[in-house]
């Protein structure tokens, strides 16, 4: 069993988890993210395409979302919107019941840039101390809140360092413990692994198990699929503006990559007509993915493209993975979709 | 490569402005504030109190037509002449008296301490036309400052280097929200439940007080160094720096706020402040200047601050004097803090 998996489990031994749930925490009808149906444009570009067009997800206490899709899908844009940060053309957000434009709504939701967003001459302490003042907690409370908060993602060790002297895995660790100080009852981290080495990357796994242990709900986005179908309750994906699927890791799986081999072919020639005829599709320049139910079958394939006169440079297969899956998802979609 | 530098400079307007037309600017306004101050043609306005008599009126009209003269105020009474030196609204005074007239008349040269040059001059366009004037005994010098007589000087940099320094602090001060907008920090503040105004306000608060304790500072040094008399007006001293720092601090704070990076608001940062400091009277006193010049620099924070702190170390007039210029840059502060909300708001969050 990983770390991973054990803090999946439950909250690992040892750790300090006795701090509370949220105190932001949503009425028992309500949910710490509600987004109903909701359009976004940059108001620079009013004739342009919507960047985002009837979005809608709904996040529960003590549960991981992972945001996911390709480079322009509207991944940031969306969390722009639910920080308010941009304007929402039409649609709702409620965070943890409360209309997200009240800015008391604010105070449900904790914000973890992709890079870590710290005042590099104060300490890891100072720094959770200053951002919890931000969000409205009075100072005596701000600074028990800090200890707690760099507790949980134990940094003790760090607390009186200045965090512009400290490694990029330990400055997202007191990111993250900014994020949350308040104890919000929704939790966005900005892809939060990227740009860390995998050992530091596999800390931040835990520290979101570890939130979710505590009650918070997270919505994270990543383009580590893998990380994702460790550690999330639910994939949201987003292609072209638009939320395409929610669905668990294991859901997912079974709907777009249902038993068999992921087949991964690469071709010099670009003729892939037998390819097509075998249920593949093209992924860029001679790349094709599909679907095998045995090896056999692969090299059967090989075999008849080899005749064909078709020169195949790499073949793989390999268990389908939700990176599988999500690519299936993505290449059903239309791609006629604007790109923000 | 030199073709490609070139093409970069040709290209980047900003860069070129900042190396071919800037410079042609600065010395413009440098040139034409220092070109008097270093011994150019010189000449003065000043006002006159002349005695009831034909001798006396005489000499008046002979003054009145020196090309040293730039503009005469007439006033009745002797102490309408120190009022109007020690309000800077002229250069010098002259009393021309003749209580007997069986003897040749008297003069009197009233000067501010801090613009002494005005009555050297006043002095040798009366000595072309009373070549006896001259002398020490007929023409006595009188100074009009109540405090800071033996120090003048040390008293007006005091207050011009103050000003120079609050502003270019108060720039190095603001800059950090730029460093702070590239952190990621202001967009995470940009979603809390406060947003990033009271981060604005705040930022304004430190380099207020920041720029309060810079004054104490060069305050404290000139009265340890120099033997500053700062006991005259506390009152004002205290409105002064409070008003000097205000402004300095909305100022500074707009300007950043106005600037699209930290480069930006770095490079203009130090212009601004320079030009300010040159016709402001922080580097030269006003009177050296040519009068359109002085008149923008009146209107500057250098010119109003100097002015405020002159009510408290020089000129004289304690907290009455120090009121209106202190007011002008209360406001000034205040409607630019307006100006860095807008520009904040719009500038930097623009990447969040």
């Amino acid at each position: 069993m990983t770390q991973v998996d054990e803090a999946r489990a439950g909250p690992p031994a040892g750790k300090p988890i006795s701090s509370g749930p949220p105190l932001a925490k949503p009425a028992a009808t309500s949910y710490p993210l509600d987004v109903r149906s909701i359009t976004v444009r940059y108001a620079a570009d009013r004739l342009a395409p919507p960047t985002l067009r009837d979005v809608s997800l709904r996040i529960e206490s003590a549960s991981i979302t992972a945001l996911v899709g390709p480079n322009g899908a509207g991944k940031t844009t969306l969390l722009k919107a639910i920080c308010d940060r941009l304007p929402v053309a039409a649609g709702e957000i409620d965070l943890a019941g409360a209309r997200w434009r009240d800015p008391q709504a604010r105070r449900c939701l904790g914000v973890a840039p992709q890079r870590p967003a710290l005042l590099d001459r104060l300490t890891a302490f100072e720094n959770v101390v200053f951002f919890a003042r931000q969000w409205g907690m009075k100072t005596p409370d701000a600074r028990k809140a800090a200890r707690q908060a760099l507790s949980l993602m134990q940094l003790e060790a760090f607390a009186d360092l200045r965090a512009g002297r400290l490694s990029g895995g330990v400055r997202q660790r007191i990111n993250i413990a900014s994020a949350m100080v308040h104890r919000p009852a929704l939790v966005i981290l900005d892809e939060p692994g990227a740009a860390l080495d995998p050992q530091a990357n596999e800390c931040i796994a835990e520290v979101c198990l570890s939130l979710r242990a505590e009650g918070f709900a997270i919505l994270l986005t990543t383009h580590d699929l893998a990380q994702a179908d460790q550690i999330a309750d639910q994939i949201a994906i987003m292609s072209g503006g638009r939320l395409i699927q929610t669905a668990s890791p294991a859901t997912l799986k079974e709907e777009w990559s249902p038993g068999g081999l992921a087949v991964r072919i690469e071709m010099r020639t670009a003729d892939g007509t037998l390819l097509e005829g075998s249920g593949y599709r093209e992924h860029g320049p001679g790349v094709w993915r599909g679907r095998a139910a045995s090896h056999a079958e692969i090299a059967e394939l090989a075999a008849k493209l080899t005749t064909s006169g078709a020169e195949v440079v790499l073949i793989e297969a390999h268990a389908p993975t939700l990176a599988d899956a999500i690519a299936a998802r993505l290449a059903a979609e239309p791609s006629d979709q604007p790109r923000p | 490569m030199l073709w490609a530098m070139t093409l970069g400079l040709w290209r980047d307007r900003a860069a070129f402005a900042l190396t071919f037309l800037l410079p042609v600017f600065i010395y413009a306004i440098f040139a034409a504030v220092f070109a008097s101050a270093a011994g150019g043609d010189f000449s003065v306005r000043i006002a006159l109190y002349v005695d009831a008599d034909p001798v006396a009126e005489a000499l008046a009209l002979g003054l009145q037509q020196s090309p040293q003269i730039a503009g005469v105020t007439r006033v009745p009474t002797v102490e309408g002449l120190e009022d109007e030196v020690r309000s800077g609204r002229v250069a010098a005074g002259l009393a021309i008296l003749r209580p007997d007239q069986t003897a040749a008349p008297r003069f009197q040269i009233f000067a501010e301490a801090t613009r002494e040059a005005p009555a050297v001059v006043l002095e040798s366009a009366l000595a072309r036309l009373a070549p006896d004037a001259a002398s020490e005994e007929a023409a006595a010098r009188v100074f009009v400052n109540p405090v800071n007589v033996d120090a003048p000087m040390a008293a007006y940099y005091a207050a011009g280097v103050a000003m120079l320094f609050l502003i270019l602090s108060g720039f190095q001060t603001a800059l950090a929200l730029h460093e702070e907008r590239d952190a990621g920090v202001i967009e995470r503040i940009a979603a809390s439940p406060s947003g990033i105004h009271p981060l604005i306000d705040a930022r304004f608060i430190f380099i207020a007080l920041q720029g309060v304790a810079q004054i104490g500072v060069i305050l404290v040094a000139a009265a340890v160094i120099f033997g500053v008399d700062l006991g005259y007006a506390p009152l004002a001293l205290a409105l002064a720096s409070i008003g000097a720092a205000i402004g300095a601090a909305g100022l500074t704070l707009a300007i950043t706020t106005l600037c699209r990076s930290r480069a930006q608001a770095h490079a203009v940062g130090t212009v601004v402040a320079l030009i300010l400091a040159a016709i402001g009277g922080s580097m030269a006193p006003k009177f050296l200047m040519p009068p359109q010049i002085a008149a923008i620099g009146d209107w500057t924070p250098n010119g109003l601050g100097i002015d405020a702190f002159g009510a408290a170390l020089w000129a004289g007039g304690g907290a009455e004097a120090a009121l209106a210029p202190t007011g002008l840059l209360v406001a000034m502060g205040l409607a630019l803090l307006a100006v860095a909300h807008i520009a904040g708001a719009r500038a930097l969050s623009a990447n969040a």
